[in-house]
């Protein structure tokens, strides 16, 4: 009885706190409510957990929330949903309905959860802070104890609330709830910005990789969720502070979820945020990206805690070209696992051929989307050099897995051309669609969208 | 994911039927209001198509979750459709041998701590913590598939293995 408690308290609770985040539809209130409100708690019981208790940090970051959340209200003027959306939604629900009934049945299921993730929040919830030997001890050096500890810092909730470390269906439930309310979000916040918009980021959550890892008990996918909606929400509103605030929230979690997460904000915050005119506004995401990241990061520097797997050494060798550059055959390994069908179905095609059609691609996430691609193909070539592994049998052990977020990234760079005007900045003038003027793809587009707009009170 | 897919390939193309009934039902409305132009097409291609893999999948999830059903696993499950390192009734019997603060250790053929990739090790490492290993000076030791040395404190034992204090 108290598992289920302690999968509904850890899931429902940020879900009512996280609403109160957001204006709007009911739909995208409780859906992207329910991923900050996630984001909250962890980051809560993550700095509970560094000044030792976590239940207590988690309680405080929610209090604080409930009333916070309404004084940076972000409004994302989307609106009702749109003709057509409704049955998307529905079947999105129904999977993710499924997957917490399964959720109900599985332990944490693979690899990496019992070796990395699922391990530290089980060290989190016995010492009730991360002085556990989990963390501290050379004996589990080998669990990476440097990496970001936002999941484990949520999944540790549900332990230290059922009172018991061998029940771990919970942590599967909260998963299941984190991709449902994820998917919903995604869905309904795009379509808000025009009905194509949403099809790709769409065609990128429901893709049998997304799923299937969503269930693993890896991280990948969480932090990927916080990435794209982090960015979708900044996208909309570059000049809004209370979007920035919402997006910095996101793009926290994103950093404090994995260890890749930090360098992929980066590279979204650079593109999206870099401007001839800079203002304080645009200093506020990466603030609290900053702010969310830095404590877990002292821990580490304090107890001397590092992976060592990129250290200055490699990064020398790398530049004087004392390694050998392999950057052909990781670049083939990557592009052919991104258009496997299996995984991936007919995405990156889509992206591909559709950005053809339209002659357009968001220029700042497009540049995103390159940019964590070489940066994925420098970490391979470096822990590749480092490792001195077979490159093809290392990179294809996860690359699958780590491709996850970039691809969400390029699936928003085409879906979002689609997009009507973004929203007004602060002296009224509309910011352009991107593209004065519209290829005629293009503009069929607009008319329907004016079209359905008429349509919707 | 697609290492065994071969022995659930009829189970996933009935799937793919599902997912096909799917995937014309949620996008029926904005296939009659989208399908304009040929972006649209391909755009409303991609995601027909994930769809239809979408029912696959949570088969396969639900396959997944059977198999460490069947195999009693409800703490931890297995490497993908992989036997667990050990039985349940195994892991069990080691978990209720070792004592709060205690240190424990895995031996195999291969010796103390060492086995095929380590899977055993890390498995145990995730079931057995706030207790840690400690491959030196361990307080208890799972001998799987090994004999226990002579005169060691035979705690439990069982078919293929023995909890032994050193």
């Amino acid at each position: 009885m108290r598992a289920f408690f302690a999968a509904a308290l850890t899931t429902v609770a940020p879900t009512i706190v996280g609403w109160r985040f957001i204006s709007g539809s009911q739909v995208l209130r409780w859906s992207l409510g329910a991923v900050v409100g996630i984001v909250l708690v962890a980051i809560g019981a993550l700095m509970g957990g560094l000044l030792g208790s976590p239940l207590l940090g988690s309680a405080v970051v929610l209090l604080v929330g409930w009333f916070i959340g309404p004084r940076v209200r972000w409004d994302p003027g989307v609106g009702a949903l749109r003709p057509g959306i409704g049955r998307l939604i529905i079947a999105l629900l129904v999977v993710g309905g499924a997957l917490m009934i399964l959720s109900l049945f599985r332990p944490v299921p693979s690899w990496d959860a019992w070796f990395l993730w699922s391990l530290k929040a089980k060290g989190l919830a016995s010492a009730g802070s991360f002085n556990s030997p989990v963390f501290r001890s050379p004996a589990y050096r080998y669990s990476s104890q440097d990496y970001p500890t936002l999941l484990p810092s949520w999944q540790a909730l549900a332990y230290l609330v059922s009172g018991d470390l061998q029940v771990s269906w919970p942590l599967q439930f909260q998963q299941a709830w984190l991709w449902t309310s994820a998917s919903v979000a995604l869905v309904s916040l795009t379509s808000g910005y025009g009905v194509l918009a949403c099809l790709l980021p769409l065609a990128w959550i429901v893709t049998p990789e997304v799923v299937w890892q969503s269930m693993q008990g890896y991280a990948d996918v969480p932090m990927a969720l916080m990435l794209i909606l982090g960015t979708a929400v900044l996208w909309r509103d570059r000049f809004d502070p209370r979007s920035h605030v919402l997006a910095g929230v996101l793009l926290a979690g994103a950093a404090l979820t994995k260890s890749e997460g930090a360098p992929l904000v980066v590279i979204v915050l650079a593109c999206l945020l870099v401007t001839r005119k800079p203002s304080a506004v645009l200093a506020l995401a990466p603030a609290i990206v900053i702010a969310a990241r830095l404590p877990w990061f002292l821990f580490t520097q304090a107890h001397g805690l590092t992976n060592e797997m990129i250290n200055s050494a490699t990064i020398r060798s790398l530049v004087h070209g004392q390694v050998p550059m392999r950057v052909p055959q990781i670049t083939l390994t990557m592009a052919s696992v991104t258009f496997s069908p299996v995984r991936w179905g007919l995405l990156v095609p889509a992206c591909v051929v559709t950005a053809v059609l339209v002659r357009r691609i968001d220029a700042r996430l497009g540049v995103a989307t390159l940019l964590a691609f070489v940066m994925f193909a420098a970490v391979y070539q470096a822990t590749w050099a480092l490792q001195g592994s077979t490159l093809e049998a290392f990179v294809n052990s996860n690359v699958d897995r780590v491709l996850i977020a970039p691809l969400g990234v390029l699936a928003l760079a085409v879906g979002l051309t689609f997009a009507r005007a973004r929203r007004p900045i602060a002296s009224g003038q509309k910011q352009s669609v991107p593209g004065a003027a519209l290829p005629d793809e293009r503009d069929l587009v607009s008319r329907f969208d004016e079209v359905e707009d008429r349509g919707i009170p | 994911m697609d290492g065994n897919l071969g022995n659930f390939l009829p189970g996933l193309v009935v799937a793919a039927v599902g997912g096909l009934l799917v995937a014309a039902l949620a996008l029926r409305p904005l296939l009659r209001r989208t399908a304009s132009t040929r972006a649209s097409w391909v755009q409303l291609g991609a995601v027909g198509v994930a769809l239809v893999l979408l029912v696959p999948t949570a088969v396969l999830i639900f396959d997944q979750t059977q198999y460490f059903r069947a195999r009693g696993l409800t703490e931890v499950g297995s490497a993908a459709f992989e036997e667990p390192p050990v039985p349940e009734t195994v892991a069990r019997s080691f978990q209720n041998a070792v004592r709060p603060g205690e240190s424990w250790a895995s031996v195999t053929k291969l010796g103390r701590c060492a086995d095929v990739d380590l899977y055993l090790f890390y498995w145990l490492a995730f079931r057995l913590v706030p207790d840690p290993p400690d491959c030196a000076h361990p307080d208890v030791e799972l001998f799987w598939r090994v004999a226990p040395p002579r005169g060691a404190t035979i705690v439990a034992r069982g078919h293929d293995y023995a909890v032994v204090r050193p």
